[in-house]
């Protein structure tokens, strides 16, 4: 493991990797020292392992900023501030490369070599000035299109800041392992995006879909490529909520083998809505699923049948959801209100991002950290596996300072099964899971159908295996 | 449902609930006893419940619902061996359509009354009814109807009631009716007549003094409260109503009843799109909400940025308390530093919030003692499979303060009595507080 990261300002379009700075790695070191104290103080108070014994360590890398959002000087885990984001895994394991998105000054994306998994490295960082003000970089993910490879990094800048209208911007990283990195487009709208979705679309173009607390948008990245940076669609939320200032706040798309449709499931003020994207110039709502206790829906993941969604609210104290939308596409449709089933590693807490691969819901959970969830039952899902990757304090209810502590984002990559966390204390962590060597959805009697985009064919023959191949993790 | 964690098992201080169904024999913590327990009828058939302060006069209240509309009234002369004494039913029984609902006592120049909250459709008799008022002085040998409470303008009776001696001197019933927490004076009530003119006109709205309104949002939740309570605040010197409902929770100075004064709104709380349940604490520092969906834990909430600060809307919950995450909590009564909760399934609970930040239970009684989430019970009542069987269990608790008594009404298996060890009565003052809650002082000159 390598013990370093950007304390130094980075101005716009920087390339290279970071220098190790040696007074920095001391300091890590005496953090991590300081985390292995903590962790063991926690197992003792709590008797409760730090780990279940099925997820495996594989490595863990500091990614903690210089900008303590607590405005505390003490050190330690305040001090390093929560600045490790969302993050996204490249597929093709001879691109070993996963991407962390960086918030607050000085914002940006960090890219890391996963070569060798138990030691990453810090292979590439891009930040913007740091006189930004903002949360700044919040999401990121990639796409592949004409044989090169893509990362997209959303932001979201104050109002006052200059690039308050800056909503995300396309990086090609084709040769980033020669430190070679060129934007490729800027997409600008106001509020900027919070999350992006990229979708490989069953009419064999590719989408990118962001959203921001307002519309929803869809950009054609072939034209978003050569300069246009129109969206093709802007979905508004279906009806105005009551008191809910807000619009769209999370997407993913895919392909729904048995009717050939392309869904957009959607978060945002209501619950969550799923839309038909065949025709990706006029989405058409499609089902609702709204519950009373979330006035806005925050993350949303559909099992690779499209039957069920995985949900989160966004606030502590709340579950993850399952719904059975299948209702909704009856013949006499119905708006969905009851979950089916939920799920909580601790009540008090919640989980912030998840990724689905049947029957595992691998989630990032905040102070309970990275999660694994069997809904094999969808009524009665259960912890299957558990690695905390934040042993610090517990935050208050109210605690504005500190109820972003704990695991971030999670990513799976499914030709191997590498599990990747980020926490918004301790940075990026990498797991194995016994048993868990890969992912297709066909192994399972499901399409292979995830977030995991097949760049090449598109999602249209996803539940047939090609011919001649047979399902090797 | 799914197994926790040892993370979850480990994270909540206090004692930690077992999960349904328990081991043999425990049923309850260790510090609770069983005083009593009196199965009354048909499962669903129970709601609400309400117990006499006085310990000369040993009588609960209990709101029968659904298939019995009325209440009964529980003798506790000898609480080891408590027994119904009366089952008062509405007349043609079968023909009303609705259901009792909320009880509470009053008394007045030296008799004690019970009104009996109702709520009946318009497709039978009785949907202008919202509360009937019986003389149960003489109990246990007789109960006498004193009236019947109409508002034929807002039919649908009264969902909650909650009476109150006010800071004048008289005794106050709120009652949920429309967009308002109507307020009738009962003394008037009881006095009945005082002019010959009263018996010509027959004027239903004599004792309606005051309306509480509900601060109006857009897009409410809805356009009324739920449910309500009243307390003096000993620091200002006013009559403060607590109401939830709308889209949340709302606090007014109701001391001039003809001007009630807007003081807090809880809105906007992630969560919490419509509030049920508003109890503060006695010094009115704190209270605590609930909301009735599932998942939703019980949230409290400081008042005292509202109270002192220029924003009137508090936004965020400062502490959380679940008896169990997939469920949810019903009614309660706050003794600080107790809360007990009648938490539907999970039974009777009495959590501690001495640090409102971090409460944590600490005894329960499990008076349901059956499936939790059944959904082929909730499939079979509702035909619907997409329904979780939550609502069924504790439904109501009480506290006698003079010797710590618990009571509490179960939808499915009845009547129960609990003594909680080192609970042997409750004064505000040997906590440091006032002491307020819900038991009220009837005495002729309020003592505040």
């Amino acid at each position: 493991m390598r013990f370093c990261f950007a304390f130094d300002r980075f101005d716009d379009n920087r390339t290279g990797a970071s220098p190790p700075v040696w007074s920095t790695s001391l300091v890590l070191l005496l953090f991590v020292v300081a985390l292995v104290g903590i962790r063991t103080a926690r197992a003792r108070q709590n008797g409760t392992p730090y780990s279940s014994r099925n997820i495996e360590f594989v490595s863990h890398h500091p990614l903690g900023g210089t900008l303590a959002v607590t405005g505390e000087t003490t050190g330690g885990f305040e001090a390093l501030g929560r600045r490790t984001g969302d993050l996204t895994i490249e597929q093709d394991e001879n691109r070993p490369f996963v991407y962390v998105a960086r918030r607050f000054n000085p914002s940006g994306f960090t890219a890391l070599d996963l070569s060798t998994p138990s030691e990453p490295d810090i292979l590439y960082e891009w930040n913007f000035a740091s006189n930004h003000d903002g949360v700044g970089a919040t999401d990121i993910t990639h796409f592949k299109a004409n044989d090169r490879y893509y990362v997209v990094l959303g932001v979201q800048f104050t109002k006052d800041d200059p690039d308050s209208e800056l909503a995300a911007i396309v990086f090609d990283v084709t040769e980033i392992a020669s430190g070679k990195v060129k934007e490729s487009a800027r997409i600008r709208r106001v509020g900027g995006y919070h999350h992006l979705f990229a979708y490989r679309h069953s009419n064999n173009i590719t989408l990118l879909f962001g959203a921001g607390g307002g519309t929803l948008d869809g950009f054609d990245v072939q034209s978003l490529l050569s300069g246009n940076t129109t969206p093709v669609f802007e979905i508004e939320i279906p009806e105005e909520i009551p008191n809910v200032d807000y619009g769209f706040h999370d997407m993913q798309a895919a392909y729904h083998v048995e009717s050939e449709v392309d869904r957009l499931y959607t978060s945002g003020a209501g619950g969550y809505y799923v839309y038909d994207i065949s025709d990706p110039i006029n989405p058409s709502l499609i089902a609702t699923v709204s519950s009373a206790a979330i006035q806005i829906g925050h993350g949303i993941s559909p099992i690779p049948d499209g039957s069920l969604i995985v949900t989160t609210a966004g606030y502590r104290a709340s579950p993850l959801r399952i719904f059975d939308i299948q209702p909704a596409f009856g013949e006499s449709p119905v708006q969905i209100r009851t979950a089916l089933g939920a799920w909580v590693a601790n009540w008090k807490n919640q989980t912030e991002n998840m990724a689905v691969r049947w029957p595992f819901v691998f989630a990032a959970s905040m102070e309970d950290g990275f999660q694994v969830i069997n809904m094999r039952n969808p009524l009665e899902p259960y912890t299957a596996g558990y690695y905390l990757t934040w042993a610090g304090k517990s935050s208050a209810v109210s605690d504005a300072a500190t109820e972003r502590t704990g695991a971030w984002d999670i990513d799976v990559r499914n030709s191997d099964g590498l599990i990747v966390v980020t926490d918004s204390n301790t940075g990026l962590w990498a797991f194995r899971m016994d048993g868990f060597q890969g992912w297709d959805g066909r192994g399972w009697g499901y399409p292979n159908i995830s977030t995991v985009q097949n760049w090449e064919n598109g999602p249209v023959h996803s539940s047939t295996w090609p011919a001649g191949e047979d399902f090797q993790p | 449902m799914p197994a926790l964690s040892p993370v979850s098992a480990a994270a909540q201080r206090g004692i930690q609930q077992p999960v349904h169904p328990p081991p043999p024999g425990l049923r309850g913590s260790s510090n609770i006893s069983v005083v009593s327990h009196i199965p009354l009828g048909a499962p669903g058939s129970v709601a609400d419940i309400e117990i006499e302060q006085d310990m000369s006069r040993p009588y609960a209240y209990v709101t029968r619902r659904a298939t019995s509309i009325g209440f009964d009234v529980i003798d506790l002369s000898d609480p080891y061996h408590a027994k119904v004494i009366k089952r008062w039913r509405i007349e043609n029984e079968d023909l009303h359509q609705g259901s009792a609902t909320d009880g509470r006592l009053f008394e007045h120049d030296g008799r004690m009354y019970y009104v009996q909250g109702m709520q009946m459709r318009q497709g039978g008799p009785d949907s202008d009814v919202g509360a009937i008022v019986f003389d149960v002085t003489d109990l246990p040998d007789r109960l006498t109807e004193v009236g019947r409470i109409r508002q034929s303008e807002q039919l649908g009776g009264f969902h909650n009631i909650y009476m109150y001696k006010h800071s004048s001197g008289t005794p106050l019933l709120f009652a949920t009716s429309g967009q308002y927490a109507k307020v009738f004076d009962m003394a008037m009530f009881i006095d009945g007549e005082t002019t010959e003119m009263d018996a010509v006109l027959h004027d239903e709205n004599r004792e309606l003094v005051a309306r509480v309104p509900i601060a109006q949002t857009e897009g409410m939740w809805s356009r009324g409260y739920h449910d309500f309570y009243v307390a003096y605040h000993e620091e200002s010197g006013q009559d403060r109503f607590y109401g939830g409902g709308g889209s949340g929770y709302y606090v007014y100075d109701v001391t001039d009843l003809a001007n009630p004064e807007l003081l807090v709104t809880i809105l906007g709380v992630p969560g919490v799109s419509w509030g049920h349940t508003f109890t503060p604490t006695p010094d009115g520092n704190f209270a605590i909400g609930e909301t009735e969906f599932q998942f939703q834990p019980l949230r409290i909430f400081d008042l005292r940025p509202a109270l002192n600060g220029p924003d009137k809307n508090i936004d965020h919950a400062i502490g959380v308390w679940h008896a169990e995450w997939d469920a949810l909590a019903h009614n309660h009564e706050v003794r600080w530093p107790f809360v007990f909760v009648a938490a539907y399934q999970s039974g009777m609970t009495v959590f501690d919030m001495s640090d409102p930040t971090d409460p944590f239970t600490v005894a329960y009684y499990d008076t349901f003692n059956g499936v939790h989430n059944d959904r082929g019970a909730a499939s079979r009542r509702t035909g619907s499979p997409y329904t979780w069987n939550v609502y069924d269990g504790a439904w109501g608790v009480d506290v006698r303060n003079a010797d710590g008594l618990i009571v509490v009404s179960d939808q499915s298996t009845g009547f129960w009595a609990f003594r909680m060890e080192g609970f042997e009565r409750w004064r505000g003052e040997d906590w440091g507080m006032p002491d307020v809650s819900s038991a009220q002082d009837w005495d002729p000159v309020p003592v505040r």
